[in-house]
């Protein structure tokens, strides 16, 4: 379980980068207020997915195994 | 489109969208008329059934630059709108500009000069007047009822009327109804006939997953639908970032679990999986990031599930196959024996006051035109359709399409070359028709993909498209609702708040 858990955290933290980086890349060039926004935003998002990293990957696992059991069509499926 | 300057603007249609382009224009100091047929402003907020009104809550219908008073119920009826939208266009001056009982019969093309000859009729008068740019307002749909074709009408032997027909009460009393439909209008329809028929039915055709006013009974239904972070899990936008792109691949099941535990919230909320009529529930066949696309999303009244759980509405999931002399017969084979069958299949479009020709240029299909922005086509020039967009917000929406369209009238910013622009336009077809369910107002049709669709005019414009400030800014953007007071300051000159660049 506490194997589980810093695995859920340490694939939080490297989804959050690269999210971060995503968000923070159109900073770069504009006004030094609209520059500490997108970068504070870019922080956040880190921390939300470094944090929640360990619920969001119990709820993949549960949704890969529940959706590869369920015939329902997901999104653009007929 | 703005060489040479645009000076005078027709706008046809003095309802939500009309009005909000009235003021935009005013902003701009440009010279405009407002044409409306009616004899009242508010479009279709001017008449309607008897207990009609808003679906959503005040917050999110409401213009922006003109909060709804403190007095007005959180669900406002429709009179209620009415008024608020007459208020707004003389709080801003508007109604100098209005001719009600002016109806626009004809536009064509003026050969001397770019613009429209637009040919009105009012007081059984005609004329014809020129302007620059006409800016059609006329929604999406017009006053004439949308009536499917049943076969065997002559037989039978009750009253055939649509929803729009349900202002007096005794209409309905003491008889038996079939209500057509399972829109929001059927849903209040069945509701109204619950109160005073004898026995009321609904049949639908289609099954729509409902929005509860209130998810789980707690929580008002804009923050689970209206923030950023659902926006993220629905189907993706036609330009979707690299980062939602990798989501939907390989954070397909974790999607894919959260749309189902948002189903079961629902199917226990409303009590779906209830027995209802001929069928075993009113589960329906699209999963609910499709469904919620789909003709007809519906917040239905508290009270209607309840009715339907105990047999007061019986719910039939089938077609209307044909009249019988005492009733209908339904494709599962069901006869219904009834006195009134009411349609609540919504209403037809009507541009017939545009040539011919132009619904060419435009592009017309089944499921709309499609227009770039959804507000112009490069093949018509100087013509722009403000309103022509389905949304959960449309006082929202149509208040910032005016904004955009005055910005760009007055060069705040310009429009890409004609090909970019018809690019465009096929890019958004091609989404659409690859995942939304076909209707006859697909190419209008955004509901939640709103935010999107905001933020992109947002752009065109110069203004940052995160309205959310202060600390909380970030997790307001994930989880807090974008909701009109988002865009207060906003204006066809800019933003008072803060400008991007």
């Amino acid at each position: 379980m506490h194997a589980f858990i810093w695995a859920g955290t340490a694939l939080g933290f490297v989804i959050g980068v690269i999210h971060a980086l995503a968000i923070a890349r159109p900073a770069i060039g504009t006004s030094p207020e609209q520059t500490a926004r997108i970068v504070w935003r870019a922080v956040v998002t880190l921390v939300l997915w470094t944090v929640f990293g360990a619920y969001l990957l119990i709820f993949w696992l549960l949704g890969a195994v529940v959706m590869g059991l369920s015939a329902k069509p997901g999104p653009g499926q007929s | 489109m703005t060489e040479p300057p645009i000076r005078t603007v027709c706008i046809i249609g003095a309802g939500v969208a009309g009005l909000a382009m009235a003021k935009a224009l005013d902003e701009i100091g440009v010279r405009y008329e407002v044409h409306e047929r009616g004899s009242e402003v508010g479009g279709v907020w001017t008449d309607g059934y008897e207990g009609y009104g808003v679906q959503v809550p005040k917050s999110i219908y409401e213009m922006p630059d003109f909060p709804m008073p403190d007095s007005v119920p959180e669900f406002p009826p429709g009179p209620v709108v009415q008024a608020y939208l007459h208020d707004y266009a003389r709080q801003f001056g508007i109604m100098d500009h209005v001719h009600l009982g002016s109806d626009v019969t004809a536009i064509r093309e003026d050969t001397a000069k770019p613009g429209w000859r637009v040919t009105l009729m009012r007081d059984g008068k005609r004329s014809t007047r020129r302007f620059d740019l006409v800016v059609v307002c006329v929604g999406l749909y017009s006053n004439t009822p949308y009536l499917p074709e049943i076969g065997n009408r002559e037989d039978y032997g009750g009253a055939i009327l649509h929803n729009s027909e349900l202002r007096e009460s005794a209409i309905l009393r003491d008889h038996r109804v079939a209500v057509v439909g399972f829109g929001k209008s059927a849903t209040d329809a069945a509701l109204l006939s619950e109160r005073l028929a004898g026995e009321t039915h609904i049949i639908a055709r289609h099954l729509h997953w409902p929005v509860p006013r209130r998810l789980a009974g707690i929580l008002p239904f804009k923050w689970g639908l209206l923030n950023r972070m659902t926006l993220s899990l629905i189907p993706l936008y036609k330009d979707p970032t690299p980062f939602e792109r990798a989501l939907h691949r390989w954070g397909r099941p974790l999607i894919w679990i959260y749309w189902r535990l948002v189903e079961l919230l629902l199917v226990v909320q409303c009590g779906l999986w209830s027995r209802l009529g001929a069928r075993q529930s009113l589960v329906p066949e699209d999963p609910v990031e499709i469904g919620a696309f789909s003709e007809a999303t519906m917040v239905p009244h508290p009270e209607f599930f309840g009715k339907v759980r105990h047999g007061r509405i019986r719910v039939h999931h089938s077609g209307v196959q044909r009249f019988t002399r005492s009733g209908v017969e339904l494709s599962d084979g069901t006869q219904l024996t009834v006195d009134r069958v009411v349609f609540a299949t919504g209403w037809r479009s009507d541009y017939g006051f545009l040539p011919p020709d132009l619904h060419t240029r435009l592009g017309a299909a089944d499921d709309g035109f499609y227009l770039y922005r959804q507000m112009l086509h490069p093949n018509v020039p100087r013509l722009a359709f403000v309103g022509y967009a389905s949304t959960v917000s449309n006082m929202l929406a149509y208040r910032m399409q005016a904004c955009w369209l005055a910005a760009l009238i007055a060069g705040r910013h310009a429009l890409p070359d004609a090909d970019a622009q018809r690019t465009e336009i096929d890019r958004m077809r091609a989404w659409k028709r690859s995942w939304m369910p076909f209707s006859h107002a697909r190419a209008a049709r955004l509901i939640v993909h709103l935010q999107h669709y905001l933020d992109e005019l947002m752009t065109d414009m110069g203004l940052d498209p995160m309205r959310k400030r202060g600390v909380l800014a970030p997790l307001a953007e994930l989880v807090a609702p974008y909701q009109p007071s988002d865009y207060r300051t906003v204006t066809a000159t800019g933003d008072a708040m803060t400008a991007s660049r």
